[in-house]
Formats: structure tokens, C-alpha cells, sequence
């Protein structure tokens, strides 16, 4: 709740003021109508903002009237000095001078409120970062005092200052003594340095604490129940500055402003940077970010848009609803988008994203002379009907799913041979993602008979099923709250450890002699899971419910869970799958990292995160009809080429961004250039190296290795690395392994040198179709053929030296190293 | 600065090591690449010197029993076969088959007293090149980065000056998977792993993998590039991650690896003086030995030296074992001591002697460390290859030596002790992570920064363990 204090300006002078006048309005978090200040202690925020929604509180000039009983400073801070009432008047200077006024009163004066440990003092250590992880909030604390995690388990903190390494923390008849203030103003040595001064507020509640004799909290001290912030967002301008204003809301109905006790933790500093008196600073650069505000364990999240502000042009017509809101938020956002791209691009473009694979030179040409309007979709529609789609999006859930042999012996491989094949098919046959998520949940029996449960074989912790199936099927990353309350999210650690009672009565028969036999069955048993740090017995709770559920013992609990996962009502599991594909086809999830979503990590398109989830649950998680219309919208068909308004967006699709081939896509991809063929150990020869079924392949190949492919550790999409190192030039540029592929005698080189009915226009542009999907430009043309020429000249001069078929063959190796090396081979573009 | 600086670290990393990172984790790609690629930005606050560390490994367990802890006064079937010899430092007494460590043992320092609980090769590997218990005893492939990676990861993939690459990892040919010796750099990702030089430099034949351009090669690699500058043209402004110039300049590093004459001559043995050569001696230990010397000097940070078997692709001799694994059932342990020790002591004090006359023993530290040491008892029985009975130790990581050397680092010193059958540390006792602090600090790394793992966890570098005091550098 914001109040806004604008009414004491009078119409009249409106109706007097120029066109040049700066219209304002004056805000205060706590708000109510004026600004209320109920004790010594308080304080108010006051932010002036104009009609636009541009911050001016130190533009304006601030005073008190009548003078005397409060102070108001350049930054619109009021502190009370005694009782009395009166009003605010903020003045802008100027040709046409503009003032505008709010009331303030101050009371309560003489009465101070007692100090209280959780809701006073914690908070300070917090916003001096005394309790950061990398400080005394360490596992073992830093130099024997260890404080809990951001203030979360206050009482500990109490303990530890207050009793702990014999009291010696506290001095309470000469506070100014005590060892935690002396170290924490560097009056006694201090490793992590001076954090206080003696002269700020946050000094001053500590010592006051500690001479009100060190209770935890007085009689009658509320809860904070919430927080909010004011604004919750604007839209401005890089460079421009934004004060916020931070209310806690207690259970006892009072409020109070928290704006310099909160705070402050910026998600993209690059963007917009977060000062510690709730002061926001703009960068110089447009796109969107969040800031989190935090006062103990709860949070609120202020937004920035900056807009770039260019002239849009003629935007194109809307195809479906990506279009829509990706174009609304260009035309807000003043970014032009590219142009649609031409069909050599498309076809590239669409069939490495959707089949992970280069097309052929046939599928090219065929696409090329195609006249047909609808073309395009019916590509789509092609390639998602192909077994390439399947190979390729099994190997993207069996990474995540940890489709792991580990140090397993054949009987393991063949397990996880039949888990990828049950992906595989699934994708295939197109499974509802609804019942996919669900099978592989609250999966049982033998993995030969259900593949599904070698999931379980794989990841053996409750825990880490817990955390896996969190992060794939919920994109909420619970790790964090098992040692505390999750500090981005409401989660504590009871939630955890509830949500892990789900998985609480799995238990395993071993069958030595036939471990694929391995059998995994509810035990028949009370779900339970013990918090280690309350000791209490969890019992199953799903994730944002009040009260845990009864569920018998006969019962397996994670059939409550899967059924919760798949309720239509249930906004978690279509929300990240979107999200997740999103990032597939364009580089950058809506929410980044993709698994992530909470209220303090915002998505760039909220709207647009929703429609998707939405109509991929009324499709009935139909995963095809969501990339058919990820991949029919004209935002997936723009061109990463920028126009000279663009070239710096990172994050609102104004134009395609270019990805560089996953590992396996650009093994397979080198194959199909040079005309090599994979070899891997239990593997059919000549297998795609998007087919492997498990880390067995990167372990086997120092190629996949180094571009990244996982070995399938984590449950994290991040595990996939797509950076550019040292060892992959030197592999590409240098290696035997390519050199190898390039001369192989069956090899594409070797096919096109004895090929000499053909022109060398012809063969050229081959190689052009196969790896770039489009024909060469006349220079690249040229290059090629001088190329050829000057092999056969210096072949002709001393054939001795040089063999004609060898020059022959040298020359078509050179060219497809070269072709293989270019940024626009590696990259989908 | 920010007046959070110092525990904080830099403002950026602020929220990161606040609480596990999540935010953080949000940051793009490009930010990753530009630490690769800006090589010393990550934690250019810590990194204070251009020092570096030669990191010799003997897989499978170096006997402390007939090396650096002898225990002469101990029963017949602990103290074995070999005898101590007195060294040019008095009371600094050290196995009779190491007569040439004996005449500079004022040039470098034995610790004694290192202990671990890992008493499976994995799990030791692990816990010894991870600087962290490992989660699973067995097997090598890690759950956390090996230091090395860790080093590459804060330094950067190459070194600025000189185009060498930061971390280098010298094995026998078939050793060269990075999780082979427990090198494997989990969360880091495969591009943190060192640059893998597989091969005994030995062999005439030795060419190091990716790095040679054969001399055929030469004038192809020069038109190849000549038309990859033509036709390699989209334009890298399309991609705002960053990946492309990533690569780019990678693909320039890589050529200049390939073309610098600098970067070739670093692993090209052949310009070294014969004698040098000689002194080192011709076999796998002492010229990677001599390999590892040659590329810290032409700059590299972190130079892995895996000396396994001596002589590799030559037949083992009768009763021993290929590398230090020496129960019993492998080898008969004195036999193979006594093939493999003088190698061993050749190589080694060939190395400590060059450095110290080259004047590089301020800069470099040299570092002798192995899996865990063997079992004081011997545990004789039969070997598979000689069925009859002989003896042998097994694996114990209760005590162990390590040795260190140069890293302007007080010398001739004993430090710690193990009781008096070579048991348990019982002076100094120390873990593998005060080695790995001590070699932290003289790389001018801080220890205690934190990485990030996959799940967004702070992960501190090293998680225990504080610089060896008497090895503080000298002023």
C-alpha cells in the first residue's frame, strides 16, 4: 500500500502553471495520508516523483514547517527532534517555481521503544554483512564466532553473543566495551576491518541494546509479517537515479520504515546499481533488471525497465502470441527489430534446433526451390516427425535426468541404455510432458521392467531426488534452504525437509547376481523426514501449503506429489518446461538461469512466461505443439544480423541470438562436413553423437569433452557449457583427430577430388550448401577456386613433390578446414 | 573501494558470496568468457606475483619408509631392507638409495607428518589433488576441482606474456584422460583442465599433441589460414555473449601456440645442452622432469609432473611393478626400489640443483607428493607375476611425506615427525591442505576466496588448512 500525499496541491496553482513546470507528487512508504512518526526512533522516507515517474527527491529543495520538531535532509530523510505537527514542503526551483506540500507529525516522542534482538539488532549485523557466507556465517564461523546465515536463526545469534565463549561478547555496564563493538569499529583488531562508525545509527542501536541489560525482545515485540517497497517499478532512462522507500508490516498492525535498515542486492549491477540507503543508480545501458530487498527472512522486489528509446519503424505483424508481447515490449522498450530471415537461414536455423543436425545438401536445394507459402511450417512440422528430434531432445533430458553409467559394469550400461531408450520413446510418441514428469516420479519395480526408476538408481539421496525433481520439474532450487531459510525465497528449512518426506519411504532390494533387477518400492511406511536443525518429524508437505498432508502408510506419497505436479491448477511444472525450451531455441530463458524462477528473479516477459505456460497446459503439455509455435513465430525468424538500433539488446529478442553448435551437434556436424563417422565403445558404428545414451561418450571423446558436453552430475542445464576455450582452437586448427577426418579415403575431400566430371562451381558450392545452407558469395567463390589452382599449378611444376590427385585432394582438405573453422559453421546463426 | 571489501571481495561478487550466489549465477555466458578470456581479471585483487610451482606426482604411493622417514631403530619387518644416509645437512637424514638428494638436502625441505583418510587410490587422488575429502572413497573421477584447475580458473587459461599455457600436465602416453590422476575439474568445466602433454620425453620420437606443426604441415597451415581470414566472415558483432570474440582470440592464442617460437621451443628438449640433458638422465622422470623446468621457466604457473613408470614402453624388470604401487602382490618393493630409486633420485635432484643454479628458486617451488604413503609393516605374500612369496607395503594414509623445495622458502628442514615405527604423525601433524595452502600463498592466491558451483554454492578454495609456518617465505 502507497499514499500518495499529493492532494495538498492546490488546483489553482495547477491551473497557474507553464508548460514548464515540473509537475510531482510527493510519496512515503509508511504513508496514511501524511507522514506519521510514532517514537524517537522512527524514521520516514519521503520520495518526490514526477507526473513522468522520474525521481527528483535531490533535485527538490526540502523543509519543515513549522520548523523545530522534525528535520528533513537533501535526500528527503526525516528525523523526528519532538512532538509536534506541521508539513512538508518540497519546492522545485526554477523559472516556474513548483511547491508541494505533505503533512507530517511526530509523537510519541519521549517514549523510546526497547530494543529488540530479532527485529533491531539482527538486521544490522545483516546490512553490515557481519553474517555474509563468506564471514562469520562460514560452517565454522570466522575465529570462533559464528553467527547464522543473513540474521535466519536469531536465537542462535542471541546465544552466541550473549552466552557464548563465556560472555565475554557483551559488556552491559560499560556497552561501548563490549568485544562485538570494539571489533566491529576496529577499535580492536578485526580481519574483516572496520564495519560501524561510532556515529551511525546502526552503532547506536547495538550499544543500546546491550545497555538495556541484553534481552531478546521486549514484552509485546510484533513479527514483521511483510515488507514492500515503493515503487515496485518504473520505466526510466540509463543514467538516472531512483530513491526507494521500504515499509515493514507487523502483526500488531503497525508499520515502519525500514528504507535504510533493509537491504539492498542488485541482480545485474551492469544494469542498476543498489546503494546501501535504498538509492538506486541507473547504468548506462537499457534492458530490464530486478533488485531484492531483504529484511530477515522477508523479501520484495523492486523492477527497473530502461528503455533504449530508438524510433521503431514499422513493426511486424504479430503471428501469434510471442509475437505480440515480444513486439509490445519492443516498441516499449524503442528497439527496432532486425529483419525475417531468408530460407537458406531458416532451414539451418530450424533443423540444428529442432533435429541437431546440419541439413543435408539434398534437404537444401529441395528447400530452396520450394514454392510453397507455407513451407516453412511444414519444415517444423517435418523435422519434429523425424527420429532426429527424439535423439536430439533425449540427449538434452537424459543430461539433466543423469543418465549416469558411472563406474557401473555392463549391467549399469544397460540400464541406462533402456532409461534413454524410455526418453527416446517418450519424446517420440510425443508423451504428454504432464505424464512423462509423472512416470518418472513415482516410478517403481525393476529398471528392465520400467526403465523409468534407473532414475533412482542414479540419484540415491532423498534429498537430492527431492532437489533434482525441484529444479527439473519446478525450476525452484531448494539446495539452499537445507542448511537455512532460502534467502531468494520464501522456502525455510521446514519446507525442505517436508518436501523431501515425499521421497522419504523409497527403499531398494539389491539383487547381486542380476543388479538391473534391482528392485525400488514404497516401503509401506509413514512418510516421514527429520529436520535436522529443529529435530522435528516432517511429515510430507507440498510446496506453498499450509498443513502437511495425511497420507497413510500403505500409500506411496509420491503419487500425492505427482498429482499435485500435473493439476492443472499447479503453476510450477508448465511454467519451467516453457521456460526451458524457450532458452533452447533462443539462447536466453525468459527467466535466466532457466530452473530459477522466483518473485526476486523476474522474468524479462512475465505476460508472455504465463501465455506460454498456459497454452502449453491447454495443449495438454503437448511438446511439440509448443516448439511449432516457439519456431512458427516471427520473433524465432528474425535476424541476428542488428540494425544500428539493436546491436547491444541482450534480452528482448529484438533480433536472433547466435548460438555456438552443442558439443555433439558440432561432432556430428564436422562428420557431415568432412564425411567422417563416430566410432564409440558399445555403440553402433557410425552413431550420431547426439544418440549417445550416456557420459559414457564424453568421457570416451576429448572433442565432446571440450566443447562442453556434460558428464551429467548435476541436475543443471548449466552443467553444458557452450564457452570458447584454448584446447577447442588448438583442436580444431591443429588436431590429428580433425586431420584424420579430413583424409580419411572414404571422406568428403577425398569423394570430391576423384569427382572430376564435376566443375569445381559445383563442388564448391556443395560444401557451401552442406555446411552453410546457402550458396557462396562470389569472393568466397574466388577464394575457393584460386585455391584449387594454385594446388594444381605448384602440382604441375613438380608433380614429383606433389602428385595430381594428391593436390587434388589437399586442396578440397583445405577448403573444408577452412570451412569448418569459420565462425559461421560453429555457430547457429 | 566498497567498505565490504574484505570479506566480500569485489563489489560484483558481492551478492555471490553473501549467500550461495543465485543471483550470480544469473550472470550471462559473455561474464564467464571475459574471466577466460581476460585470463587474470577473476581475482586480479589476490594475484600479486608471477610465481609457480612444479608439482611432481608418483602415483600409487611414495614408500615414506625408504625414502624420507627412515626408521632404522624399528623392528626388522617395519624398518626394511634399506639403511639412511647422512645428508650435507646434519641430523637431516634420508634412504641410502638417494646418495644424490644427500649432497643438497640444504635445498630443500622434508614434512613428514601429512595425513589423509582415503586409503583407496581413487579416493587418495582425490583427496590429495582435490584439497577436499572426496564424497565417494573410490574412483577418480572428482566431485571438486583438482587444485590445478582451480589455479587455471583464477589465472587464466594462458599467460599474457609469454603465450604459455598457465597449467600443464605431463604424463605417460595412455595416462592423458585428466581423470587418469583425479585431475578432472568438475563444476570448473572441461576447459579448466590443464594442457595435457601425453608421452615420454625421452623418446626421440616425442611430439607434444596439438602443439607441433609438422613440418609438411607448414605451408598447408599457412594457405589455410590465409583463406580463413577471407571467408571467415560473419560478423562477430552479431554475437552480443561474447562467445565469438572468445574464440577469436582463442583461435589467435592457439595460432601463436602453434607458430610462437617461444611457446614450441618451451616443450622442445632438444634445445637443451647435452649435458644437461645427461644430468637429468635419460629416462621418463628425469626429462619431464627437465620439461617441467623448461616450461615454468618460459612461463607457466602450474606444471604437473606425473612420474609413474620410469621407463616406459622398455620391460619392466623382473619383480617390479610399473608405478609406486608396490604391495607385494605387484612387486617385490625392495627390487623395484632399487630400479626405480636411483632414476628417482637422478631426475629429482637434477631438477632442485638446475633451479637453484638458474636462480629461478625464489619463483618456483618445487612440490613431491604422492597418493598416500605405504604401510609401515611389510605384508608379505606372493606376486602374481613371481609367484613366490616376497615383500611388500601396502597403502597408508596415516603417514606420509611430501617434499618442497625453493619457493624462497627456508630449506634443510625436518618438519614433523612420525612416531617410532613410522606410523602416525606425532609432531606438526598436518593434511594435504596446508601443502595446498602453502602452495596457494605462493602463487599469490587466496585461499579463502570462494568459487561457485552448479548449484550456485559457495565453494571455498580451500575449504581447511593454513600456510606450513616454517615454510613462510624469507624476506
Amino acid at each position: 500500500m502507497i499514499f500518495r500525499l499529493s492532494f495538498f496541491v492546490s488546483a489553482v496553482f495547477f491551473a497557474a502553471m507553464s508548460v514548464e513546470a515540473t509537475e510531482f507528487v510527493l510519496h512515503s512508504g509508511t504513508g496514511g495520508g501524511s507522514v506519521e512518526i510514532a517514537g524517537p526512533d522512527d524514521r520516514a522516507q519521503v520520495i518526490a516523483m514526477t507526473k513522468q515517474d522520474r525521481d527528483i527527491t535531490r533535485e527538490v529543495a526540502f523543509r519543515i514547517e513549522p520548523s523545530g520538531f522534525a528535520a528533513i535532509d537533501s535526500t528527503g530523510y526525516v528525523t523526528p527532534l519532538k512532538n509536534g505537527k506541521g508539513l512538508i514542503i518540497a519546492k522545485v526551483s526554477g523559472e516556474v517555481p513548483v511547491e508541494v506540500k505533505a503533512p507530517i507529525s511526530v509523537s510519541n516522542f519521549e517514549t523510546q521503544r526497547p530494543i529488540s534482538f530479532p527485529n533491531d539488532v539482527v538486521p544490522v549485523i545483516t546490512r553490515n554483512h557481519c553474517n555474509a557466507g563468506a564471514c562469520h556465517a562460514k560452517a565454522s564461523g570466522q575465529n570462533g564466532f559464528q553467527l547464522s546465515l543473513l540474521g535466519y536463526e536469531p536465537q542462535d545469534d542471541f546465544e552466541q553473543i550473549v552466552t557464548h565463549s563465556r560472555g565475554r561478547r557483551v559488556t552491559p555496564s560499560a556497552a561501548a566495551h563490549s568485544l562485538v563493538l570494539q571489533k566491529a569499529t576496529g577499535d580492536l583488531p578485526h580481519q574483516g576491518g572496520a564495519r560501524l562508525d561510532k556515529n551511525s545509527a546502526d552503532y547506536t542501536t547495538i550499544r543500546r541494546w546491550i545497555e538495556e541489560g541484553l534481552a531478546y525482545r521486549p514484552e509485546n515485540d510484533p513479527d514483521i509479517e511483510r515488507i514492500e517497497v515503493f515503487p515496485k517499478s518504473i520505466v526510466t532512462k540509463p543514467g538516472s537515479k531512483q530513491q526507494l522507500a521500504v515499509t515493514a508490516y507487523f502483526s500488531d498492525g503497525t508499520k515502519r520504515d525500514i528504507t535504510r535498515l533493509a537491504q539492498y542486492e542488485a541482480n545485474q549491477p551492469d544494469l542498476a546499481e543498489a546503494g546501501e540507503s535504498g538509492l538506486i543508480t541507473i547504468q548506462e545501458k537499457t534492458g530490464s533488471t530486478a533488485v531484492l530487498l531483504r529484511f530477515q527472512e522477508h523479501i520484495d522486489t523492486f523492477v527497473a525497465t530502461i528503455p533504449q528509446g530508438s524510433p521503431i519503424g514499422n513493426m511486424p505483424q504479430p503471428r501469434n502470441f510471442i509475437d505480440e508481447r515480444i513486439f509490445k515490449q519492443l516498441s516499449l522498450m524503442g528497439l527496432p527489430p532486425s529483419g525475417e530471415i531468408d530460407d537458406g537461414v531458416f532451414l539451418r536455423r530450424v533443423t540444428l534446433d529442432i533435429a541437431g543436425r546440419l541439413p543435408t545438401v539434398e534437404e537444401t536445394e529441395a528447400f530452396l526451390v520450394s514454392v510453397d507459402p507455407k513451407k516453412r511450417a511444414a519444415k517444423i512440422d517435418v523435422l519434429l516427425a523425424s527420429p532426429d528430434y527424439a535423439d536430439y531432445f533425449a540427449g538434452k533430458w537424459t543430461a539433466i535426468l543423469r543418465n549416469k553409467v558411472d563406474r557401473g559394469r555392463d549391467w549399469v550400461a544397460r540400464d541406462s541404455h533402456a532409461f534413454h531408450a524410455w526418453v527416446r520413446t517418450s519424446i517420440n510418441e510425443n508423451k504428454p510432458f504432464d505424464q512423462f514428469a509423472s512416470e518418472l516420479v513415482v516410478a517403481s519395480g525393476k529398471a528392465i521392467e520400467n526403465p523409468a526408476v534407473s532414475w533412482y538408481r542414479v540419484v540415491k539421496d532423498q534429498k537430492e531426488r527431492m532437489e533434482n525433481v525441484a529444479q527439473i520439474f519446478l525450476g525452484i532450487r531448494m539446495q539452499c534452504a537445507q542448511c537455512h531459510h532460502h534467502p531468494y525465497e520464501q522456502w525455510s528449512m521446514d519446507d525442505y525437509f517436508a518436501f523431501t518426506a515425499f521421497f522419504s519411504t523409497i527403499e531398494t532390494k539389491n539383487i547381486k547376481k542380476l543388479p538391473e533387477e534391482d528392485i525400488y518400492f514404497h516401503g509401506r511406511k509413514l512418510a516421514l523426514m527429520k529436520n535436522p536443525a529443529s529435530g522435528e518429524n516432517m511429515k510430507p508437505k507440498l510446496l506453498g501449503d499450509a498443513e502437511p498432508l495425511d497420507i497413510p502408510a500403505m500409500k506411496d506419497p509420491r503419487f500425492d506429489l505427482a498429482n499435485w505436479m500435473r493439476a492443472k491448477e499447479n503453476p510450477y511444472l508448465a511454467r519451467v518446461l516453457v521456460n526451458r525450451y524457450w532458452k533452447h531455441f533462443f539462447s536466453r530463458g525468459l527467466v535466466e538461469p532457466e530452473d530459477d524462477i522466483r518473485p526476486t528473479n523476474p522474468a524479462t516477459h512475465p505476460e508472455l512466461l504465463e501465455a506460454l505456460a498456459d497454452s502449453f497446459r491447454e495443449s495438454n503439455f503437448d511438446l511439440k505443439e509448443l516448439v511449432r509455435t516457439i519456431c512458427n513465430s516471427r520473433t524465432y525468424q528474425l535476424s541476428s544480423d542488428p540494425n544500428d538500433n539493436n546491436a547491444d539488446d541482450v534480452q528482448n529478442y529484438a533480433r536472433y541470438y547466435p548460438k555456438r553448435l552443442p558439443a555433439e551437434v558440432l561432432l556430428d556436424s564436422v562428420n557431415d562436413i568432412t564425411g567422417a563417422t563416430n566410432t564409440f565403445s558399445r555403440q553402433p558404428q557410425a552413431v550420431k553423437a547426439v544418440a549417445l545414451p550416456n557420459e559414457k561418450g564424453t568421457q570416451e571423446s576429448e572433442f565432446l569433452m571440450m566443447f562442453g558436453r556434460p558428464t551429467m552430475d548435476t541436475a543443471c542445464e548449466c552443467e553444458r557449457t557452450g564457452e570458447a576455450n584454448l584446447g577447442q582452437s588448438l583442436h580444431l586448427l591443429n588436431s590429428d583427430t580433425i586431420q584424420k577426418k579430413l583424409t580419411a579415403s572414404t571422406g568428403r575431400a577425398a569423394t570430391l577430388a576423384k569427382a572430376k566430371d564435376r566443375s569445381d562451381e559445383e563442388r564448391i558450392t556443395e560444401l557451401y550448401f552442406q555446411a552453410m545452407s546457402r550458396k557462396p558469395d562470389a569472393s568466397e567463390m574466388g577464394i575457393a577456386q584460386a585455391h584449387l589452382k594454385k594446388k594444381r599449378d605448384r602440382s604441375a611444376a613438380d608433380p614429383k613433390v606433389l602428385p595430381p590427385a594428391q593436390a587434388e585432394q589437399e586442396a578440397f582438405e583445405d577448403i573444408i578446414w577452412v570451412l569448418l573453422n569459420t565462425k559461421e559453421f560453429m555457430f547457429n546463426r | 573501494m566498497s567498505p565490504n571489501r574484505f570479506c566480500s571481495g569485489p563489489v560484483s561478487r558481492r551478492s555471490f558470496l553473501e549467500v550461495g550466489g543465485l543471483s550470480a549465477a544469473g550472470l550471462g555466458l559473455s561474464d564467464f568468457l571475459r574471466y577466460e578470456a581476460n585470463a587474470a581479471s577473476h581475482d586480479a585483487n589476490h594475484v600479486s606475483n608471477d610465481n609457480s610451482v612444479i608439482f611432481i606426482w608418483l602415483p600409487g604411493g611414495m614408500p615414506h619408509m625408504e625414502t624420507y622417514d627412515m626408521k632404522p631403530d624399528a623392528p626388522m619387518e617395519y624398518r626394511g631392507e634399506f639403511g639412511p644416509i647422512k645428508t650435507n645437512v646434519p641430523g637431516m637424514d634420508i634412504c641410502e638409495l638417494l646418495p644424490l638428494h644427500a649432497k643438497i638436502a640444504d635445498k630443500f625441505t622434508i614434512v613428514r607428518s601429512l595425513h589423509h583418510e582415503f586409503s583407496d587410490h581413487g579416493g587418495a587422488h582425490k583427496r590429495m589433488m582435490t584439497g577436499r575429502p572426496p564424497k565417494v572413497p573410490t574412483g577418480t573421477v572428482n566431485d571438486a576441482p583438482a587444485v590445478t584447475n582451480i589455479v587455471k580458473e583464477i589465472l587464466g587459461g594462458t599467460v599474457a606474456e609469454s603465450g604459455m599455457p598457465t597449467c600443464v600436465a605431463a604424463v605417460d602416453t595412455n595416462r592423458h584422460a585428466v581423470d587418469t590422476f583425479a585431475l578432472g575439474p568438475a563444476y570448473l568445466g572441461a576447459a579448466k583442465t590443464p594442457f595435457i602433454v601425453a608421452g615420454d620425453p625421452s623418446d626421440p620420437a616425442f611430439k607434444v599433441q596439438n602443439i607441433g606443426v609438422k613440418k609438411a604441415m607448414e605451408a598447408r597451415l599457412e594457405d589455410r589460414l590465409a583463406m580463413l581470414k577471407g571467408m571467415d566472415r560473419l560478423r562477430r558483432e552479431v554475437d552480443e555473449s561474447g562467445i565469438m570474440e572468445a574464440m577469436d582470440s582463442f583461435n589467435s592464442q592457439a595460432m601463436e601456440m602453434l607458430t610462437s617460437e617461444q611457446v614450441r621451443d618451451a616443450f622442445d628438449l632438444t634445445q637443451e645442452d647435452g649435458k644437461t640433458r645427461e644430468r637429468y638422465g635419460h629416462h621418463a622422470y628425469g626429462q619431464r622432469g627437465l620439461l617441467a623446468r623448461r616450461l615454468v621457466e618460459a612461463g607457466s604457473r602450474f606444471v604437473t609432473a606425473v612420474w609413474e613408470n620410469p621407463t616406459p614402453g622398455k620391460t619392466i624388470p623382473k619383480n617390479c611393478a610399473s608405478n609406486w604401487d608396490s604391495h607385494s602382490v605387484n612387486c617385490h618393493i625392495f627390487e623395484d626400489l632399487k630400479w626405480r630409486m636411483p632414476r628417482y633420485d637422478q631426475a629429482l635432484s637434477a631438477l632442485i640443483e638446475d633451479i637453484y643454479n638458474r636462480g629461478m628458486d625464489e619463483k618456483v617451488m618445487v612440490v613431491v607428493a604422492s597418493d598416500f604413503g605405504h604401510t609401515p609393516k611389510i605384508n608379505p605374500a606372493r606376486g602374481n607375476k613371481s609367484k613366490v612369496i616376497q615383500p611388500g607395503r601396502d597403502h597408508w594414509p596415516k603417514a606420509m611425506s611430501v617434499l618442497v623445495s625453493g619457493g624462497n622458502a627456508p630449506m634443510g628442514q625436518v618438519i614433523g615427525a612420525t612416531d617410532s615405527k613410522g606410523e602416525h604423525p606425532i609432531e606438526r601433524i598436518m593434511t594435504p591442505n596446508d601443502l595446498w595452502a602453502t602452495v596457494y600463498q605462493h602463487l599469490g592466491i587466496d585461499y579463502n576466496d570462494y568459487l561457485q558451483n552448479l548449484d550456485g554454492l559457495p565453494m571455498q578454495i580451500l575449504p581447511f588448512g593454513k600456510p606450513i609456518e616454517e615454510l613462510a617465505p624469507m624476506a
